[in-house]
């Protein structure tokens, strides 16, 4: 159920109010009535650009005469350059795919700029920080020599593997052009060591349709698929920004989702409860419009209100980056208790590029045994601090 | 002294620069100077190891290690050439890239583009290195417009109608879109050191005063010619991403008067999406394509 504007602070009824691009006439009326509150502006405008939504925020209170002429400056000023940085990226992107298309090495954008064009309808009002590509796996390398070819640093990882290994367990190649513009070619949206066995790029790959980016044509995802990416996505960082669940819900309200295909697809990949929670937090939070059916399947799965909380209480109070409980989230996330093994046995074995890092490369194959004991260290140290954090 | 104009400005050098055309009258008080002289290249300079800046309020300063250091006044450019550079390379970075980026600190919008004009008003033609503009513009100088500039557009937007001002009356073309518009190539000085991109001088038929803006053309590589209109939030991207030296936007402090400027253009003029032929015989249909929307403009 949506949160009751009363159960909220005035900042986050009024954050929430305008966290979508369209408004019915009773949310414009309800926006009008959050905002004569006089809520505190200066935490408002935080939150919003925290939560990346500070262009909604601008779109929806801009005009009302209700908001003081200094906020309502401070949030063009800020939109502003929200919209300058987007279009600026958007045409560091067209550079790109134009570059991979005259060298024949299919690409797909599938957040950034295309998302803000295609699902918000604006390059503006979705801000981004960086630009993502998908290619195949086997096209990473010969994407990584053109980039560094045509002016873009490859920023290398601190784990030190070599390409064929990067590629195998990593999931993505950075490069700097410009202080401000960054690019990540990915060949998964998801690491190896995150888990999720089942999901592949490869269906999606031979599904991909059209969309135009200032009057481009350029390679997109399907809504199904779209929602599906985004879902992971946002769960992998157990939801922590609002433009996140926007995006969500922007696509339920713009876009032809078929619904079948979306979970059947969800449940080929073993990502049905991912797809779920994307869902309830747009019905629950933004009030996206869903179709009965898909309202008795959010019903229906008795996890997901407790995932949802974890998610709100996060999203609504400090901001922490990843949270602390995020592998307690990831474990929930799973729905089949093999999936649920073998993720808490990742978590325990599987080194990550930090502990990979951690040893001096021919002592690298003890990393495995390593990470148990930072598992515990960390633990240990949790622990001892929490009665420091409880007395203060 | 040696007097000249480019872009609209009247410029005294104390070297001769023979890229840009002569002054016949020198005027009293010069818009820019140029002069060769010791610039300092220690104090608070960052940047790449390939180019090095510094930005003050009152000044620009470049150094590129194998030509020199450039500073960048008001009205004034300092040229200190590195030992060893050639003249040749320091002049065409002067009158490229430097003078683009004193073009911009005097508020005029340039862009990575080339332009052309007829008796109603200029055409700026954009796009990305390799993308055709300097074999078009060409083909449309043979056609019977008048030259206007190359590589870099400086576009006026402080008055009641956007103008274009013209720039050095010379053109880069690759051997064989020179030898497809009859314009051998051999013995003519290259554009960059090992590039066989050769600069032609363009004579008969050059713009010597600005003119006004009539719409700017995306040109794009595609089967067969084809022109459609841009919507202004469309032809915004494509006057950000063809700024003239865009990655230098954020450095010199500039990207927020470009984005303003750039906005202001595409609600004023009206943008297109050139597709360019596959072949240089599908020219002549993509001239008459330009030829018909640019008359179209004129009445707006």
């Amino acid at each position: 159920m949506p949160p009751a504007a009363d159960a909220l602070s005035p900042e986050d009824a009024l954050l929430l109010a305008c966290a979508r691009t369209r408004l019915s006439p009773r949310a414009f009326e309800s926006i009008g009535r959050l905002a004569d509150r006089q809520p505190d502006w200066e935490r408002l405008i935080g939150a919003a650009a925290r939560h990346g939504v500070l262009p909604l925020l601008r779109e929806h209170l801009g005009d009302l005469d209700v908001v003081p002429g200094p906020v309502r400056e401070t949030l063009r000023r800020l939109a502003a350059r929200i919209a300058r940085h987007n279009l600026m990226l958007a045409g560091v992107l067209l550079d790109v795919l134009e570059l991979f298309g005259r060298e024949g090495l299919p690409a797909l954008p599938y957040k950034g700029p295309v998302l803000a064009a295609s699902v918000y309808g604006n390059l503006a009002l979705r801000p981004f920080a960086d630009l993502d590509v998908l290619v195949h796996p086997e096209d990473a390398p010969r994407a990584r020599a053109l980039l560094t070819d045509h002016g873009f640093r490859f920023v290398p990882e601190a784990s030190g593997l070599d390409e064929a290994a990067a590629i195998a367990r990593g999931r993505e190649y950075r490069f700097e052009r410009d202080p401000g513009v960054l690019l990540e070619v990915q060949w998964r949206v998801v690491s190896a060591s995150d888990g999720w066995r089942k999901f592949s790029l490869a269906p999606l790959w031979a599904r991909l349709r059209e969309t135009t980016l200032a009057r481009r044509t350029v390679a997109a995802l399907g809504p199904e698929d779209r929602l599906a990416v985004l879902s992971l996505h946002g769960a992998h960082n157990q939801w922590v920004r609002l433009k996140w669940i926007v995006d969500v819900a922007e696509v339920v309200r713009g876009e032809a989702v078929g619904w079948e295909a979306l979970f059947s697809n969800a449940e080929a990949w073993g990502i049905r409860r991912p797809v779920l929670l994307g869902l309830a937090l747009a019905r629950d939070l933004l009030d996206a419009p869903l179709p009965p059916e898909v309202r008795a399947r959010l019903d229906a799965d008795r996890t997901l209100p407790r995932l949802a909380a974890m998610v709100r209480r996060r999203l609504l109070t400090e901001p922490c980056d990843p949270p602390p409980e995020l592998p307690l989230f990831l474990l929930r996330l799973r729905e089949n208790r093999r999936e649920k093994l073998f993720f808490a046995a990742r978590l325990a074995f599987a080194p990550t590029p930090k502990d990979a890092a951690r040893l001096p490369a021919p002592l690298g194959f003890l990393a495995p045994l390593l990470r148990p004991f930072r598992l515990v260290v960390l633990l240990v140290r949790r622990l001892v601090r929490a009665p420091k954090k409880n007395r203060r | 002294m040696h007097d000249y104009t480019a872009y609209g400005l009247s410029i005294r050098s104390h070297f001769p620069v023979p890229e840009l055309p002569p002054l016949e009258t020198a005027p009293a008080h010069p818009d820019l100077r140029l002069r060769m002289g010791p610039v300092d290249v220690e104090t608070g300079m960052s940047g790449r190891e390939q180019t090095a800046f510094r930005v003050t309020d009152e000044h620009l300063c470049l150094r590129f290690p194998d030509l020199g250091a450039f500073l960048i006044e008001a009205d004034r450019i300092t040229v200190d050439p590195a030992s060893g550079a050639s003249t040749e390379a320091v002049r065409l970075m002067l009158v490229g890239s430097v003078l683009g980026l004193f073009l911009r600190r005097r508020g005029l919008l340039t862009l990575h583009g080339n332009a052309v004009a007829s008796r109603d008003g200029a055409a700026v033609f954009l796009g990305a290195s390799g993308a055709g503009k300097s074999t078009l513009t060409a083909a449309l100088h043979r056609r019977g417009f008048r030259f206007m500039s190359d590589d870099v557009a400086a576009l006026d937007l402080s008055g009641p109608v956007a103008t274009l001002r013209p720039g050095l009356p010379r053109l880069k073309l690759w051997p064989d879109a020179a030898e497809a518009l009859d314009r051998p190539p051999g013995g003519l000085p290259r554009a960059h050191p090992g590039l066989d991109k050769r600069i032609h001088p363009v004579g008969a038929r050059v713009a010597t005063r600005a003119r006004r803006l009539l719409a700017v053309y995306t040109l794009e590589p595609g089967r067969a010619p084809s022109l459609a209109p841009l919507a202004p939030a469309d032809a915004l991207v494509e006057l950000i991403r063809h700024a003239h030296l865009p990655r230098s936007l954020r450095i010199t402090g500039d990207e927020a008067r470009h984005f303003e400027q750039s906005a202001a253009l595409a609600r004023r003029i009206p943008a297109r999406r050139l597709v360019r032929g596959a072949s240089f015989d599908q020219l002549p249909r993509l001239l008459d394509l330009i030829e018909d929307d640019l008359r179209h403009a004129a009445r707006r």
